[in-house]
């Protein structure tokens, strides 16, 4: 439960309203390093999913987050 | 989570909307799909400005336990996913939209200025909305209050399950139909549900006037509910909080934000529960969401008499109005209250 709470809440986080151009654009960049980081996303390549959830009989769960 | 290929989309840039069909004003959206693109389910929901009041870590927990029971039931379930599916759509992308033709790449631009690179999800809306207005023509309710949150028909849901009734408005739809707090909705349209955004997408897509079957789990025995929704029911979803509504105030009050007048100054102001009475609680200073302003509105006029109307109504009820009965070009008279004087003003539709 821990680790499925510290997944998400990183997901969802970053949920501070829209600063000036140049904080977006640092959330942006943070956002892709923070995610990669954790090894078990599939970022921003749709397609990778699909062929990884064909590969493994596992369902995907899709996360759409606007970061800035 | 590990059950599932996680994918995590940052962009709307080349987003395939014949797939990924939500309430494109979420910061915040899930999916929950099969490798050959069937939607088992949807997560995200949103009713109000602050982005995280309706969605708990619970509720996600539980509609992901859902999902691997539907994903483990698959394909033999395939028949109770039918009404899950997307639905066809004009543009496939959002850069198909003529608003935003040309304007983006397909991918983000990792540089300095990566996030003006970026097709934020609320532009889908907004440019679908542009056809019509473009067009001269009146936008369908659906477009104007999509994804009605649940209680503009009596219900509101526990954030922390998956679709469990929290409240029931006394007199609603939903209390007519039988609906009690503790209610859990199994299935609503014989769509099996994993959370709140899986209701608001039956609602979405219903009719008007419209009759839907739920089934609702309560004290461990199933029970069949219908509720009736009478013509015109979504016009009362309030779409204030929408970011999108920013343009929606740019199109219909030139960029006048507008609050309705609380009972207590109503009464002081002695206008009758039943009158019109939309504070401006913001006026716009650039472009065209100055158009307001340049028309001579001013902050803390109180309008109670436009084009004609001047029956009590909301913001959101205003823009149904106008943007299906006032198309661009035409100017509406408006009176309001400033000081005491009644002051006539004409207010354009863009």
């Amino acid at each position: 439960m821990k680790a499925f709470a510290l997944g998400v809440a990183a997901l969802i986080g970053a949920m501070a309203p829209a600063g000036l151009a140049g904080e977006r654009d640092t959330k942006v960049l943070g956002d892709r390093d923070t995610v990669n980081a954790m090894g078990r996303w599939i970022y921003n390549d749709l397609p990778k999913g699909f062929a990884a959830a064909r590969q493994s009989g596992k369902p995907l769960l899709v996360v759409l987050r606007c970061i800035p | 989570m590990a059950r599932f290929v996680c994918v995590r989309l940052v962009q709307a840039n080349a987003l395939d909307l014949s797939l990924f069909q939500f309430d494109y004003d979420l910061t915040f959206a899930a999916f929950f799909l099969n490798a050959d693109r069937t939607v088992y389910g949807r997560f995200g929901s949103r009713s109000h400005h602050e982005a995280e009041r309706d969605i708990s870590l619970a509720g996600l927990r539980k509609a992901l336990a859902a999902a691997l029971e539907l994903h483990q039931g698959y394909p033999a379930n395939r028949a109770e996913l039918k009404g899950k599916q997307p639905q066809p759509v004009q543009f496939k992308t959002p850069e198909d939209y003529p608003s935003l033709a040309g304007k983006y790449a397909p991918t983000l631009n990792y540089g300095p200025n990566v996030a003006a690179s970026c097709v934020h999800c609320h532009q889908t809306r907004e440019a679908e909305r542009l056809t019509f207005r473009a067009a001269n023509k009146p936008m369908p309710d659906e477009v104007i209050f999509p994804w009605p949150i649940p209680t503009v028909v009596g219900l509101a849901f526990d954030p922390a399950e998956k679709a469990t009734v929290r409240e029931v408005t006394p007199g609603s739809a939903a209390a007519k139909a039988g609906f009690r707090p503790g209610d859990e909705m199994g299935s609503l349209e014989g769509q099996p549900l994993l959370s709140i955004a899986d209701v608001q997408w039956v609602l979405h897509h219903a009719p008007s006037p419209a009759t839907l079957h739920a089934t609702v789990q309560r004290a461990g025995q199933w029970q069949q509910l219908t509720l009736a929704l009478e013509a015109g029911w979504r016009r009362r979803t309030d779409i204030s909080w929408r970011a999108t509504s920013w343009d929606l105030r740019r199109m219909t009050t030139g960029g006048l934000v507008l609050k309705a007048l609380e009972d207590d100054a109503r009464r002081q102001a002695a206008l009758p529960d039943s009158a019109l009475a939309l504070r401006v609680d913001y006026v716009g200073e650039y472009g065209e969401h100055a158009a307001g302003k340049k028309a001579g509105f001013r902050k803390d006029d109180l309008i109670v008499e436009i084009d004609g109307q001047s029956q009590r109504m909301t913001e959101s009820e205003l823009f149904g109005y106008l943007l299906q009965k006032r198309m661009p070009g035409v100017r509406i008279p408006a009176t309001v209250l400033r000081a005491g004087d009644r002051v006539r003003l004409e207010l354009p539709m863009q």
